[in-house]
């Protein structure tokens, strides 16, 4: 009886071994995934912050500035004031024949 | 096994019976001999034990000593985090405009140094260096790779071109490293806000980025905080409205020959400034070293809009009005004496015109009359001012997020004299900085409630508590102010601007000489104004230093002619900027149908 116990806690003793040993090979590399993708957040992170940064500069308003005097004849850009506001009676009304509206009012009419 | 013995042995118990002994002996004999036997095997299995312990216990001590040693022994190595998401992300955090649009953000780029003990033609190197750097000490640097010197630093900051470029010497002494660079997108625009940086503590890896000046010096620990995680610092200021602000006033100050120009624009209810704007500025990026001589006031450092103190003229006037009607003593058709010249003692006021010998409070302040004014003060009391001026904040060092204002306290009478009193009425003798006037005339139209000038998109608004003058004391000042751009012989009849109702008071305060007497010919023109005036939103102060222009043949240096007609242009800029309809107030209210501000 007791040999058997021995025999038993023996082969408990080589099975958690073996398993532990498994385990700590997972985690070893389940840590160096970790850290790789940490480094490629990273670099991710770098590469947005100088993509935003090389944004602002290339709409620094000193630059967009110049960009529509260039440009003038083809954007008709220019600073806003105070006769560029509208009312909603200068907005023009909907056309009266337009292809989504007849076929949305058909529909309607058919249903009833 | 061992064989058991039997404690009478048949062979020594007939031996004995032969010769007479008492066979008991035999047995007791026997028993002592199985005694000590038993003894002595139970004292070595005492000793096994001890010596066991003591093995065990002598294991673990010399593991325990090992790691110790192996501790000591090993490079240290910091310990990884293995559950955290990395946090650190900028060394070095954004600083953003009111709408998130960046105003400082770090790049990185590399730094350049040496290693003589490795190179292997430091000649050579120095050639190909100075071909690259044109700017670099040549012989110098060959004494210092020829030297004993074991670590050079070359260049602090190297263009992607220029890394390339050392990079393709092949020098193996010539080292690259990291470097975090501050980079302020916008250059010149707010210079004097952002300020600068400037190295810290410098390694090969990388380096400490330490603010010197504006929001980067005043708030240089909490951008530097990684427990704000890459948070950016919010500004209250609005990247177009700057931007517009700073190219019209630069015009106006080229225009009106003017030595420099100071802009402020200010959210009336909160205090909060949209656009700060002083002229001459210079870029962020390199920020020029201070001057060593000269008069630090005339650098391009000098914050004129938050640090400069200025006597500011005229624009006072509405404090003395404002004070007389919020006390009783005078309401806007009181009739005031304002013959002139006024004679008080050996000192003399005088009129710009004479405007007869009476006008009514509103017509003192819209044609602005010094004797007019001088003679309200004295009539209310220098104390009763003081109480009024402290109130609005102008007798203390203005509260704004900035280390330059720390000197910025206005600078008043040494003994508050009835004269100064008078004079300080149409702001003579009393020197503030543009953002406290700022500041005061929010107050005055914003129905009256004391606001706190502030750089941060923060903020907390004014309550009953913060209140100095009444509602209805506001809405008077507004009525005042309104006339003196519309109203008949006002002094700004040139700031008008079509849509958006501005009111304000100019003021053309002469400036002091250095031998203590005022100039001639040079003033300083400011105009501080509000728009609209049915609702004030918005508070703008324009000043230039030393504007002179010709109309006519004749020289104009006064406020309406100069600081009036450039602060028009810039609400004509920037109001639509703001999203405000033009006449905005009117009875039909009419709904916008485009998105027309930022």
């Amino acid at each position: 009886m007791k040999t058997f116990l021995y025999l038993c806690a023996g082969v408990a003793v080589v099975l958690a071994a073996s398993w532990t040993y498994q385990v700590n090979y997972l985690v070893q590399e389940a840590e160096n995934r970790v850290a790789h993708l940490t480094r490629s957040i990273d670099k991710e992170r770098e590469a947005i912050a100088v993509l935003n940064a090389e944004w602002a500069y290339l709409n620094r308003p000193e630059r967009l500035r110049a960009l529509a005097e260039t440009y003038y004849a083809e954007l008709r850009l220019m600073p806003i004031n105070a006769d560029h506001f509208g009312t909603v009676g200068q907005v023009s009304f909907r056309p009266e024949n337009d292809e989504i509206g007849s076929a949305v009012r058909q529909i309607v009419a058919r249903g009833e | 096994m061992e064989i058991r013995r039997p404690l009478r042995p048949l062979a020594r118990i007939l031996k004995a019976r032969n010769k007479g002994v008492d066979p008991a002996l035999v047995e007791a004999e026997e028993r002592a001999a199985r005694l000590r036997k038993q003894r002595s095997r139970e004292k070595r299995r005492a000793e096994l034990r001890l010596a066991l312990m003591a093995g065990v216990f002598g294991l673990a001590f010399l593991a325990v000593g090992a790691k110790m040693g192996m501790v000591a022994l090993e490079e240290p190595v910091e310990p990884e985090s293995r559950w955290q998401a990395p946090t650190i992300i900028n060394q070095r955090a954004n600083i953003v405009d009111r709408n998130g649009a960046i105003l400082a953000t770090n790049l990185l780029t590399a730094s350049l140094y040496a290693t003589p003990q490795n190179m292997a033609d430091p000649v050579a190197a120095v050639d190909k260096l100075l071909e690259i750097f044109p700017d670099l000490d040549g012989p110098q640097l060959l004494r210092q790779f020829t030297g004993n010197r074991k670590f050079v630093w070359i260049k602090r900051k190297l263009s992607p071109e220029q890394h390339q470029a050392v990079l393709d010497t092949g020098e193996p002494g010539l080292l690259v490293g990291p470097r975090e660079l501050r980079l302020y997108p916008n250059g010149k625009f707010a210079a004097h806000i952002l300020g600068g940086t400037r190295f810290g503590v410098e390694g090969v890896r990388s380096a400490e980025l330490v603010g010197t000046a504006g929001v980067e010096l005043q708030f240089d620990e909490y951008l530097r905080d990684p427990a704000n995680e890459g948070d950016p610092l919010e500004l209250s200021i609005d990247l177009t409205v700057q931007s517009a602000m700073r190219q019209v006033l630069e015009g106006g100050m080229n225009l009106m020959n003017a030595k420099a120009a100071t802009g402020v624009l200010m959210e009336a209810s909160t205090g909060r400034i949209i656009s700060m704007v002083s002229l001459p500025d210079f870029d962020p990026n390199h920020r020029p070293r201070p001057p060593v001589s000269g008069d630090p006031a005339d650098s391009p450092l000098f914050n004129r809009a938050a640090q400069g103190t200025y006597e500011l003229g005229s624009t006072f006037k509405i404090f003395t009005a404002a004070q007389a009607m919020e006390t009783g003593v005078a309401n806007p058709e009181t009739m005031i004496n304002t013959s002139t010249p006024l004679v008080w003692h050996n000192f003399k006021i005088n009129d710009f015109h004479d405007y007869g010998s009476r006008l009514s409070l509103r017509d003192v302040i819209i044609k602005s009359s010094n004797t007019g004014a001088a003679r309200l003060a004295a009539a209310m009391g220098g104390e009763a001012q003081q109480a009024f001026l402290r109130r609005l904040g102008l007798m203390e060092r203005l509260p704004i997020e900035l280390p330059e204002s720390r000197g910025s306290a206005p600078i008043l009478p040494s003994r508050w004299s009835e004269i100064s009193t008078m004079t300080i009425s149409y702001g003579q003798g009393i020197a503030v900085t543009p953002v406290h006037l700022a500041a005061a005339y929010a107050t005055m139209v914003n129905g009256g409630l004391h606001v706190e000038p502030t750089l941060l998109n923060e903020y907390t608004a004014p309550t009953e508590e913060d209140r100095v003058i009444s509602l209805q004391t506001s809405t008077a000042l507004r009525d005042m102010l309104r006339q003196v751009v519309v109203g008949e012989g006002g002094t700004a009849s040139l700031g008008n601007v079509e849509g958006y109702d501005v009111g304000g008071k100019t003021g053309s305060a002469d400036k002091p000489n250095p031998q203590g007497a005022y100039y001639e010919d040079k003033v300083i023109g400011t105009f501080a104004s509000a728009f609209p005036m049915s609702n004030p939103q918005y508070v703008l102060v324009v000043s230039l230093d030393e504007p002179e222009i010709s109309v006519l043949d004749e020289a104009r240096r006064t406020a309406g002619w100069t600081a009036v007609p450039v602060s028009a242009e810039i609400i004509r800029r920037i109001a639509p900027l703001l999203g405000l309809r033009p006449n905005a107030n009117n009875e039909t209210p009419q709904l916008p149908i485009l998105l027309t501000s930022n």
